[in-house]
């Protein structure tokens, strides 16, 4: 389990929106958040991976998080962003890019206050009115492919 | 294969590179630009440029579990992402085996019937 960066009470995690769902990844695992960036498709890749784009002079694998938390598609994001993370188990981890519709806030998302989850969402957890989907970057390139 | 050169290509949008002692015949083409490189043909919508200073990088594993193609490495070419192929074993939409022995292939390509009338001639 990855070091959990907290003020205490909480997990310290971005906020994005992410088709219909909010994510929320933890912060020590997030590097960058930049403008979507142009991102170029590899023909037969699994509809997860969007493509290859150009980031910090190094080539970067860019993912659409609301097709792998499977988020029902959702108004068309004004201000889309990617935001670079680091993924993977401890021992692997790399930088992978996720797309995703807006970056909200930062905030404490309270970890015992999560219930269910599945696959790559660690849990969920009501934040105000708002249900927040955690979403687990160690497990990111675990989950099943989608096959086109 | 860093410090190798490089023919760089565009096809559907995104960017592909080969050795370039891999390709034997370069022909324009209606589809844009045919490649051969031994039994393989590869077919490109432009050829954007050889080059010898790709530095490699593995794919990462995430990119090999989502596109699952033999991938020699990736780079950088002018601010764009490349994939490097063997071009024996190119992806989907890249490459097909070559329709005709490639002796025929460059026969054809040295074929100068349509070549511009000369001065003088209509």
């Amino acid at each position: 389990m990855s070091r959990l960066a907290t003020d205490g009470e909480g997990m310290r995690c971005l906020l994005v929106q992410a088709g219909e769902h909010i994510c929320a990844l933890p912060l020590d695992q997030v590097r960058r958040v930049v403008r979507a960036l142009a991102v170029r498709p590899l023909p037969g890749a699994a509809p997860q991976l969007l493509g290859l784009a150009e980031f910090g002079g190094e080539p970067l694998a860019v993912l659409d998080l609301a097709r792998l938390v499977g988020a029902p598609p959702g108004a068309r994001g004004s201000w889309p962003v990617t935001i670079v993370v680091t993924a993977g188990p401890p021992s692997a981890r790399e930088a992978v890019g996720l797309a995703a519709d807006a970056a909200i806030e930062i905030t404490e998302l309270p970890v015992e206050a999560l219930s269910g989850g599945g696959g790559l969402i660690r849990g969920e957890a009501l934040l105000g009115e708002r249900t927040v989907r955690l979403i687990d970057l160690e497990r990111l390139g675990e989950e099943p492919v989608e096959r086109q | 294969m860093s410090g190798s050169s490089f023919l760089v290509m565009r096809r559907g949008g995104c960017m592909w590179a080969v050795p370039s002692v891999a390709v034997d015949v370069v022909r324009t083409a209606p589809r844009g630009v045919l490649l051969v490189a031994g039994e393989t043909r590869l077919v490109a919508d432009e050829v954007v440029a050889f080059s010898d200073e790709l530095k490699l990088r593995p794919p990462s594993r995430i990119l090999a579990r989502l596109w699952p193609h033999p991938c020699a490495g990736l780079a950088l070419y002018a601010g764009e992402p490349v994939v490097v192929v063997d071009p024996a074993n190119p992806p989907p939409g890249l490459g097909e085996r070559a329709q005709e022995p490639v002796g025929e292939m460059v026969r054809a390509t040295l074929d100068f019937s349509d070549r511009l009338p000369e001065e003088g001639e209509s």
